[in-house]
């Protein structure tokens, strides 16, 4: 009984019934004299009172576990969340906005010029989003036009409206077109000739140039000479229709493709 | 406010120990168990420990086949809660002032709501001390606690033998008793010797 570990073996051992008559007789007579171990052996009887509801332990677990889980649970204020969708929002928005602008470039451009955010002229944050916009505004014709420029037209697109006018002849006949053809290809920074003669009476020709995008070139008004140069310096590759007119009615109407 | 779960699917919850209803029952009831601590000089600590203790209670009150609860879960925890901080406040306040301490207890209901305090507290602090204790003994002494076959204990924890795993307990048990006995705490409710 002196040992340590006997004597907590039998304390064990009396509250689960398991010491002999005389092993017990001898430990009652020890706790009789000896409060501390009066006080195990009480408490250890509690314990095993006390841990006898097993469905108490586990519920005890639980209240446990979730007052753990609920006191560590973040709760963002509502003005937080709220801020946080919209800037997820923006993100969203200005990424796909960035893939439809992106997915339309020419894919031989250099990355700079590609990229709408590293480009100086971008109009303001979102500036890179304007063909997005134009494929979502309503198609009045002044859109359309703005949209077929900016996305679907190269420098050498055809423009069916003056393409089929290209050779045909015209009301007018008091001017006689030598020069140029119909179809005519120039190189870059060079000077295109043309030429005619009148065929009844002197009147004043004009003389006008527009890109492939209707954007006027050139306009040359009250010519008397017979010849005159197209100067095309500066002028970027592309194609180009230009129109013979003498006082008010058109004379005759062609290509120039400058490469 | 509407409330997604009833209160009879509220104490169902509870008795099955669902994890779910005992999250809400605490994000809806515990700041008002917090209010009744805190205005008493209570800290979080306490709240908690009331809070677990007035559901433990309750469970054990729904346990027994006689008793009905005729209030809202939310009043019935509030009532247990408030009287369970109270009584523990008065024995604090036995224990610093050395006053009579049978002093209010001779009503009947009143001595059993404090035995079934007694118990409840006694049980807190024997398994946080369950929890406290070294993995090999605290795993041992869950299984035990369990009921789980001593042979079975012995195959879970690669033992000899039944015979084995009694002496282990036995050990773990005692490293147990120490523990609690040297806890100031046990002494505010346990009249040892």
């Amino acid at each position: 009984m002196n040992d340590f570990l006997t004597q907590s073996h039998w304390i064990g051992k009396f509250t689960d019934k398991e010491l002999s008559p005389d092993e017990e007789f001898r430990l009652l007579a020890q706790a009789s004299y000896n409060p501390l171990l009066r006080n195990e052996l009480r408490l250890d009887k509690d314990i095993n009172e006390v841990f006898d509801d097993v469905e108490l332990i586990q519920l005890s677990d639980t209240i446990r576990s979730a007052v753990y889980h609920e006191k560590f649970r973040v709760i963002l204020p509502l003005y937080v969340k709220i801020a946080a969708s919209v800037i997820i929002l923006i993100t969203l928005t200005a990424l796909a906005g960035l893939l439809v602008n992106y997915s339309k470039q020419d894919p031989g451009q250099s990355f700079h010029d590609r990229n709408p955010l590293l480009r100086h002229e971008t109009n303001g944050l979102f500036g890179f989003m304007q063909a997005y916009r134009m494929h979502n505004m309503p198609a009045t014709p002044a859109k359309r036009r703005d949209l077929a420029l900016s996305s679907s037209f190269n420098s050498y697109s055809l423009r069916p409206e003056y393409e089929f006018l290209i050779g045909t002849a015209t009301r007018d006949v008091s001017v006689f077109v030598i020069s140029p053809l119909p179809r005519v290809r120039c190189k870059a920074d060079s000077l295109l000739q043309f030429s005619w003669r009148w065929v009844s009476e002197v009147v004043p020709v004009s003389i006008e140039v527009i890109d492939n995008r209707g954007r006027l070139m050139l306009t040359s008004t009250q010519i008397m000479d017979m010849t005159y140069f197209l100067d095309t310096r500066h002028w970027p590759r592309g194609l180009y229709y230009y129109k013979i007119i003498t006082v008010d009615e058109l004379v005759t109407i062609g290509s120039i493709s400058i490469y | 406010m509407n409330l997604p779960y009833t209160n009879e699917w509220l104490v169902q919850g509870l008795m099955e120990g669902r994890e779910s209803c005992i999250k809400f029952i605490y994000r809806e009831y515990f700041p008002m168990i917090m209010s009744i601590v805190g205005n008493k000089h209570g800290n979080m600590e306490d709240a908690e420990d009331i809070f677990h203790d007035g559901l433990i209670i309750i469970f054990n009150r729904l346990k027994n086949k006689r008793f009905t609860l005729n209030c809202s879960l939310k009043t019935y925890l509030f009532s247990v809660c408030k009287n369970l901080w109270r009584r523990r406040l008065e024995r604090k306040y036995r224990l610093l002032y050395a006053t009579d301490s049978f002093v209010h207890e001779d009503a009947g209901l009143y001595h059993q709501e404090a035995e079934e305090e007694e118990h409840v507290e006694k049980f807190r602090l024997y398994k946080k001390h369950l929890t406290e204790m070294p993995e090999f003994c605290r795993v041992l002494l869950t299984l035990y606690i369990r009921k789980t076959p001593l042979q079975d204990i012995a195959r879970i924890m690669n033992f000899k033998d039944a015979e084995y795993v009694k002496a282990r307990k036995y050990y773990c048990k005692n490293l147990l008793r120490k523990k609690i006995l040297s806890d100031p705490e046990c002494k505010q409710f346990m009249n040892y010797e």
